[in-house]
């Protein structure tokens, strides 16, 4: 029998493997239901949206093919621009129970900021964060896996045990990556298995063309992770002299890289690049809307000063090219803070993109997230793709509600319609494989200080 | 065989062992007698490649310790005071697993007789060694020789502690291992097993070896009165 077989053996041999293992089983079990019910939650938003976005579109078509249509009547039909279902949003929910997923697109509110109120979320919740698979995954499963692996050698010093073995002529380092792989097993087959099962749990995953590739990526990165940890678990036995000491530098070691490092980040990020306050975006907003109408044919002037194009016949003006020159002016007030915004956040994304080494489990986290579909960059790209579908509704209606042309058979082709562009594959991957790449890094630095620190005579003049 | 050419250790100032000469060549038992602190285990420790050597070498069939360390272990088997073997496997699979860990492998009959050689019944090398006595961890440790094929073994203290049966019983397989040409080494304070099981003794003092003597120079002579002169000297 390999000594790998006989290292699962013991470790299974001792009650508190079960216990743990149990109990990270049955976290998982938990975050996995939990996933799929915000899945479920969100699918019941999304579908639905989607369907009335399909049916009003074929709606409109029909229509045009039989008659001419004012546009000012068919602008106040909402259209809908939803997120499709995340490719594995079980996995991580991310900014999914933050970020609206469906917004209606009027043109007479296009400035409005969004719309959410279909998918409130229990305030509480959404500051104590979910217990998701992620969460499980990032926070919990060093846990687990420390449980497990925290006294790989220093137990062996104390019982007396570590001279027996390094006198049958063993290589330590290749001794103690056995000894390492056979404790973290267990957890790290439970890891992997609850991340396969993401896939399918609560039949919530969408069938998009690189979900295969997502969970493969998935599958190496929680690998990967498990890997850091066993190395660093490898690294403390090779320096501490007894377990307590190990449990001890163990328990600080997740501290520091799964709870300090990403606070830190969080407070250096907010503080370099602090996001305006929402209250200020929808003060201004209204303010530059009231400042608007109130100078409203002042405005309208303006507006056909800078547009003669657009003028209707005689000048003949209604509350509906009001509205639009009114909403020009609102929109160019609000661009600057619209533009604040979002270099913020990109700011605040490109530190965390940049330090998320300093701690593997903000990379692990960011990783997954975007793997699932629920993380920045898939939202960033539904707000980037959202606001070129406000453009759309403009440039489509504004001509013709300002020059009194009715809609006619030959508009039907141009009538704008949201459809979510997934970002290609590529582009995902590479991230996600930056990522794996970082975190078997640290592991293979924290592995080769572990085996520089092993001789068999430095273990056994530690050992009793 | 069993070589120790200068052998020299230093703590500090402090000489552990002094130019040692030795030689235990196969089939023969050597009790290396000594005071706390003499050097008996520090002797061991280089043998097994635990500790590097100040001058001179130690050589295991004529493998250098120092320049292959793993492979010279691989020619050893080696058996301290307490034969501390993991609680939550029975006689039988700590066997099976520690030769593993020496590159052999064994069939599970195989274990059995091995055990059976060393002394252990069936019935106990399938209980767990939680509930074992230190004579029947020794004799896991017996075994465990005999599964590796060492060529040489390394005792420290092995009969500290046992009862007379178990001692007496212990020496029988000690003295069969050597009839199988196996070289032993053992530091010990029992001077009545090292009178009754070596072919040679030496005495080692502050690091040096300050008497040797074979069983036939023991013969009718007293091995305590001799121990305790040289220790006065």
């Amino acid at each position: 029998m390999s000594t790998l077989l006989f290292e699962v053996r013991l470790a299974l041999r001792d009650r508190a493997t079960w216990v743990l293992l149990a109990l990270f089983a049955f976290a998982l079990a938990y975050a996995l239901n939990g996933g799929a019910e915000l899945a479920r939650h969100q699918r019941a938003i999304v579908g639905p949206a989607l369907e009335q976005s399909r049916m009003l579109d074929s709606q409109v078509r029909d229509a045009l093919q039989r008659q001419t249509i004012d546009p000012r009547q068919l602008a106040r039909q909402p259209l809908v621009a939803a997120l499709p279902p995340a490719p594995l949003p079980t996995l991580a929910s991310g900014q999914a129970d933050l970020a609206p997923s469906v917004e209606t697109v009027s043109l007479w509110r296009l400035q409005t900021p969004t719309d959410a109120r279909s998918e409130l979320e229990n305030p509480s919740r959404l500051l104590s964060g979910r217990f998701d698979l992620a969460f499980v995954l990032v926070w919990l499963f060093p846990l687990f896996l420390l449980g497990l692996a925290y006294d790989l050698l220093a137990g062996d010093r104390e019982s007396g045990t570590l001279r027996l073995v390094l006198s049958r002529g063993v290589r330590p380092g290749a001794w103690l990556a056995v000894r390492a792989l056979a404790r973290g097993a267990p957890a790290l087959a439970l890891a992997l298995l609850a991340t396969w099962a993401s896939s399918w749990w609560g039949d919530v995953a969408s069938s998009a063309p690189d979900s295969g590739a997502r969970l493969a990526h998935a599958c190496v990165l929680v690998g990967a992770y498990g890997l850091f940890w066993l190395s660093v678990a490898a690294l403390v036995n090779a320096l501490a002299r007894s377990a307590a000491a190990a449990a001890t530098a163990l328990g600080a070691a997740w501290v520091a890289v799964v709870l300090v490092a990403p606070t830190l980040l969080n407070i250096v990020v907010e503080s370099l690049h602090p996001m305006p306050s929402r209250a200020e975006l929808v003060a201004s907003a209204r303010e530059a809307s009231g400042d608007a109408e109130r100078r409203g044919n002042e405005v309208l002037n303006s507006f056909y000063r800078d547009h003669p194009e657009l003028a209707p016949p005689g000048m003949q003006v209604d509350f509906a090219q009001r509205i639009l020159a009114v909403q020009e002016d609102v929109a160019r007030a609000m661009d600057p803070v619209a533009e604040r915004f979002d270099a913020q956040l990109d700011a605040q994304q490109r530190i965390v993109e940049l330090w998320r080494f300093a701690s593997p489990a903000i990379a692990v986290h960011e990783a997954l997230t975007d793997l699932a579909g629920t993380g920045y960059w898939r939202q960033r790209a539904f707000r980037e793709q959202l606001a070129g579908f406000k453009d759309a509704v403009h440039a489509f209606f504004s001509p013709r509600i300002h020059k009194n042309n009715w809609l006619t058979k030959a508009d039907a082709d141009q009538f704008p319609r949201f459809v979510f562009a997934e970002e290609p594959a590529e582009r995902w991957s590479s991230r996600v494989r930056l990522s794996i790449l970082g975190v078997l890094a640290l592991a293979v630095v924290a592995a080769l200080i572990a085996v520089s620190r092993l001789s068999a005579r430095r273990l056994a003049a530690d050992a009793r | 065989m069993l070589e120790a050419d200068k052998l020299t250790k230093r703590f500090q100032e402090r000489l552990a062992v002094d130019a040692l000469q030795l030689r235990v060549a196969p089939g023969e038992i050597y009790a290396l007698l000594g005071p706390n602190g003499a050097g008996k285990t520090t002797t061991i420790n280089m043998f097994l490649g635990f500790l590097a050597p100040d001058d001179g070498e130690a050589r295991v069939c004529g493998v250098s310790v120092a320049r292959d360390p793993v492979a010279a272990r691989r020619l050893l088997a080696y058996i301290p005071e307490q034969v501390a073997l993991y609680p939550r496997f029975s006689g039988i699979e700590n066997l099976d697993y520690f030769s593993a860990l020496g590159g052999k492998s064994h069939t599970r009959q195989e274990l059995y007789e091995l055990l059976e050689r060393a002394g252990l019944q069936r019935e106990a090398a399938d209980r767990r060694v939680s509930g074992y006595s230190k004579g029947m961890r020794q004799k896991v440790g017996i075994a465990l020789a005999l599964a590796t094929g060492a060529k040489a073994l390394l005792l420290d203290e092995p009969t500290s502690g046992l009862d007379p049966a178990a001692s007496h019983e212990f020496s029988r397989l000690l003295r069969r291992l050597a009839s199988e040409g196996v070289a032993i080494l053992m530091a010990t304070h029992d001077l009545f097993r090292a009178r009754e099981d070596a072919s040679h003794v030496g005495i080692l003092l502050g690091g040096k070896l300050v008497a040797q003597f074979t069983q036939r120079e023991l013969e009718g002579s007293d091995l305590e009165a001799l121990y305790l002169e040289k220790l006065r000297a």
